[in-house]
């Protein structure tokens, strides 16, 4: 009986770095580096949503389209002031990565500076969950599980059917040749940071509905979102799903036979592992990486 | 009285300046992306101060034991991931570093957790405690040593290959060049240094944390290298003379303190990302690594 | 190419020459108040998080420590001169508090510093105020290595070890033996939960599982699934704040576990009595006897809501009490001492049976206060005898 309440944790858990690995992956595609901005746009997405909900006590709906708003610009302004000088001046994918994460402490620091140090929460009415086939879940977990389910889809659809998701998918697999054939390259760039920025934004603000809001909240995330990337095949955006499943679910099982206060280090070994043996991860296909000089 | 103030400041930029020296031969010089350095300084710590709480050992038996450790632990390290490319080494000592912070925090029974380890005896010399002035003149030995020896090992044919590697492994490799060995070397050495620091910084403050060694300090130290310039030696010092010294008259400034926490957290950051955009081999660098074909 | 590098050097050493120029201007105008105020003013450091993860706490208590102030300059100060304090930032951490404490002794001058909050500020600061006959107060700081840390460190903040044994009698006193345990894997947390089990243990309790969480994470539902799968008497929560407090109950009670909690003083925190009314109904914890009620702790509270609109719900009250009276012990000290530290040790080792906010404080040979504990139990939303 207690196993299936871990799936069910795990799930949950999972969906949430699911939602980053893929916003992870689809920057990576586009821009062939790693970067650690979905951190800091799933900060920023929970904090507007709160500042909004929460201090400006507009409708929630609202809250979340303007918080949205917020994080895309947000994101679009990453990529165009600190992401985009770095590619035009070939630099290597260290100084970007290294770059992302100055990114994230300045955001993280902005909202320290403009919210204080105090963690906040939505305050959601708390009530036991449902009790059913053997676990318990809440409401708002439901929705999570959900809503993550929902945007998943939506995102396979987009990527697969629409004229822009296969540009997208064209751009990762060759930019030059794909630039050749006509795709407008900056336009699309930037649909893909919105997207990613859209996904990103949507888990924080979850997390910030079932969990609570802090202002270093991104950073365990985004490590963990890169390790489900990995895992799943960097740059592969439907096996981050997996990869964040994955993650979730040996996180919440594992601690059930370690001491739990193990539990972060559990995705870190994995990510070695994987490192180790196995860096294009699951499903990956070609990485520049390892082959090149 | 200022002059103990600014002492303790010089003492914090000396042990940080080995830090970046040491993490410098590693990264600058050869090219190896640690981001989990921050680790090395923590095994040289926690084994000091072991070594001094629990079995009495002499500090100047610990530090040298305490750098042998961390050097061990930059073998183990650099087995699996030294044949790791770019990011991908990046990533795997920054998950390494993790599961370091996170062994020392539930290894109770070795290192009290997140009791943390306090009371960690100050040196002694010739039956006199070393403290203040005494203990500076301790660190900038200890900090020119290092300097000597790292500057000598890049300045010599052996760093000439490490630079090599750093600019083309494949290239070095056919040239005959144990590519693997010396990458590995380098970590090791790296890391050595990393835990003489360590024992430093354990001894003079005399309490030390799980929470002391965090990814975050190892984001300060590259940042100082950077910042300084990447594979050079007097870069290291000057990156940390930097990053040290200025913040500190934020102090005297009326700005009310947690906006201050944020500011400075802010400051370090933006300074890092301009750099990086604007100037990348920072102030006497010599250099930006550069890939092929991006 | 040459010229360019020489560029960034110049600009380089510059930098750095701006930085040294900058501290040293700044110590010396500091020094130079120092020297034209001696004569009006009377200077007390404080030390505390005013940045980082425990910045909630630092305000509070900032502001308490201003309104006590404030009422004793009304009140003709110190024999006639201003009290003034100094507030420098611990980020509750060792080395940085170690930093401002060498600010506060070596550039402001200071004799007597209160402060640390966090145990790792003043195991930090310790060292340096002991070597410098500078009196430590900590009003906030439960390690017991703090205990051992020197002479002229002092507390009015009980040891950590109190409460945890306190609670863990109380549970034996309920026919609660087998308990289950979720601790924040903080300091403070772990060393109250090890002096609970202790005590439990020798009292002919059992621990059936101990479960902790890192401090960075807010998922603690698998801890809490193994808890509720080892069935325990009642369960013992201990948390660093009442931000994570407030979690963990939350999902305790969202997963269906209702078994009595046992925990420390942030049951009666003020964000927790209004968000989680519910969940933290009946919990029993102890605390160092501080009766709301009473005059001067209920004094305290109403002028701190009177001058600041309203009371922080991220501390327990007893925190601001104790910081209240460590500022009128302090200053006490300071009327019969002047600023020599070791007339000022020696006035707070006789310290005895003292009336104040917190209660009656005693300090024993230790420098560590010696406080009742007893024990409390949220009952109708409110802290009530247990």
């Amino acid at each position: 009986m207690a196993f299936t309440q871990l799936i069910v944790n795990g799930l949950i858990a999972g969906a949430i770095y699911a939602l980053i690995a893929s916003s992870f992956s689809l920057i990576f595609n586009i821009i062939k580096f790693m970067d650690l901005s979905p951190g800091a746009i799933f900060v920023t997405a929970a904090f507007s949503a709160y500042a909004f909900n929460i201090i400006l006590g507009l409708p929630f709906p609202i809250a979340v389209i303007l918080a949205l708003i917020v994080s895309i610009t947000v994101s679009l302004l990453i990529n165009k002031l600190v992401y985009q000088p770095l590619i035009n001046k070939k630099s290597n994918s260290f100084t970007l990565l290294l770059a992302s994460f100055g990114v994230f402490l300045i955001v993280t620091g902005f909202i320290l500076l403009i919210f204080g140090a105090e963690v906040k929460t939505f305050g959601l009415p708390i009530t036991k969950g449902y009790e059913v086939l053997g676990f318990i879940i809440t409401k708002t977990q439901i929705i999570l599980i959900i809503t993550s389910f929902i945007i998943f889809i939506a995102l396979h659809l987009f990527m697969k059917k629409t004229k822009l998701g296969k540009a997208m998918r064209a751009m990762s697999d060759n930019k030059q040749v794909a630039s050749i054939v006509g795709i407008d390259v900056k336009k699309i760039t930037n649909i893909t940071f919105i997207l990613a920025a859209f996904l990103a934004s949507i888990a924080g603000i979850l997390v910030a509905l079932e969990q609570n809001l802090e202002h270093n909240m991104g950073f365990l995330v985004i490590l963990k979102g890169l390790t489900a990337s990995v895992i799943g095949g960097i740059g592969n955006v439907p096996a981050a799903l997996i990869g964040g499943l994955i993650i979730g679910l040996v996180e919440n099982i594992g601690i059930w036979y370690l001491p739990s206060g193990y539990k972060d280090a559990i995705a870190f070994v994995i990510l070695i592992i994987f490192l180790i043996f196995r860096p294009k991860g699951l499903f990956g296909t070609k990485t520049r990486e390892e082959n090149s000089g | 009285m200022i002059e103990a103030y600014l002492i303790h400041l010089l003492i914090l930029v000396g042990i940080y300046a080995i830090l970046a020296l040491s993490l410098n031969l590693a990264m600058g010089n050869t090219g190896l992306l640690n981001v989990g350095h921050v680790a090395f300084y923590a095994v040289g710590a926690y084994t000091s101060a072991l070594l001094t709480l629990n079995l009495h050992f002499p500090f100047w038996i610990a530090i040298i034991i305490a750098g042998i450790f961390a050097a061990l632990f930059g073998l183990i390290i650099a087995i699996p991931t030294i044949r790791l490319r770019g990011d991908y080494l990046a990533i795997a000592t920054l998950g390494s570093a993790i599961v370091v912070e996170n062994v020392l925090r539930n290894w109770t029974s070795l290192t009290r957790g997140p009791l943390g380890l306090p009371g960690i005896p100050k040196p002694v010399f010739f039956g006199m405690q070393i403290s203040g002035l005494g203990y500076l003149v301790l660190v900038i030995v200890f900090a020119a040593i290092t300097y000597f020896i790292i500057n000598h090992i890049t300045k010599s044919p052996y760093g000439r290959v490490l630079k090599a590697i750093r600019e083309d492994e494949v290239a070095a490799a056919s040239l005959g060049k144990n590519v693997r060995k010396y990458k590995t070397q380098a970590l090791v050495i790296s890391a050595f240094f990393a835990g003489i620091a360590g024992s430093l910084y354990a001894h003079y403050i005399s309490f030390i944390d799980p929470g002391t060694f965090g990814i975050l300090e190892s984001i300060l130290i590259i940042s100082m290298i950077i910042i300084g310039g990447l594979a050079s030696t007097r870069g290291a010092i000057i990156g940390a003379l930097i990053l040290i010294l200025l913040p500190e008259p934020l102090r005297f400034l009326p700005i009310p303190s947690f906006a201050i926490g944020a500011i400075r957290q802010i400051i370090y950051a933006a300074l890092l990302v301009l750099i990086l955009i604007k100037r990348p081999q920072g102030i006497f660098g010599e250099f930006t690594k550069k890939e092929n074909g991006t | 190419m040459e010229r360019k590098i020489n560029t960034s050097r110049v600009v380089g050493t510059l930098v750095i020459l701006i930085a040294i120029v900058a501290i040293i201007v700044g110590c010396t105008a500091q020094s130079g108040n120092n020297n034209s105020d001696s004569n009006e003013e009377i200077k007390l450091g404080w030390l505390g998080p005013l940045s980082g993860d425990a910045a909630a706490y630092g305000e509070p208590l900032q502001q308490v420590v201003n309104l006590a102030v404030e009422e004793i300059n009304n009140n003709g100060g110190i024999k006639g001169k201003k009290l003034k304090v100094i507030f420098e930032d611990g980020k509750c951490e060792g080395k940085e508090a170690l930093s401002a404490t060498q600010k506060l002794i070596n550039i402001d001058g200071v004799k007597i510093i209160l402060g640390g909050t966090c145990s790792g500020e003043t195991l930090g600061a310790a060292p340096a105020a002991e070597q410098n006959k500078v009196i430590l107060f900590s009003a906030g700081s439960g390690s017991p290595d703090i205990t051992k840390s020197g002479d002229y460190v002092f507390r009015n903040f009980p040891s950590d070890a109190t409460s945890g044994s306190k609670v863990a009698k109380a549970a034996i006193d309920n026919k609660h033996k087998k308990i289950a345990i979720l601790a924040e894997q903080t300091e403070y947390a772990q060393a109250v939960k090890n002096v609970f089990k202790t005590t439990l243990t020798n009292s002919g309790g059992s621990v059936v599982i101990d479960e902790s969480y890192a401090s960075d994470g807010n998922d603690y539902r698998t801890q809490i699934t193994k808890i509720k799968a080892a069935n325990p008497d009642a369960i013992y929560v201990v948390a660093q704040t009442p931000a994570k407090y407030g979690l963990a109950l939350k999902q305790i009670r969202e997963l269906g576990v209702n078994q009595q909690i046992y925990t420390n003083e942030f049951a009666a925190a003020g964000d927790i009595l209004k968000d989680y009314s519910k969940e933290v109904e009946g919990a029993i914890y102890a605390v160092p006897y501080f009766n709301e009620n009473e005059q001067k702790s209920k004094e305290l509270l109403d002028k701190l809501k009177a001058k600041y609109g309203k009371l922080s719900g991220a501390l327990p009250p007893v925190y601001l009490a104790t910081q209240y009276d460590a500022v009128y012990l302090l200053s006490e000290s300071i009327e019969k001492c002047d600023l020599n530290t070791d007339c000022i040790k020696t006035e707070l080792y006789k310290v005895k049976n003292r009336e104040g906010a917190t209660g009656t404080l005693t300090i024993d040979q230790n420098g560590d206060a010696v406080f009742e504990y007893v024990l409390k139990k949220i009952v109708n939303g409110k802290e009530s005898e247990a």
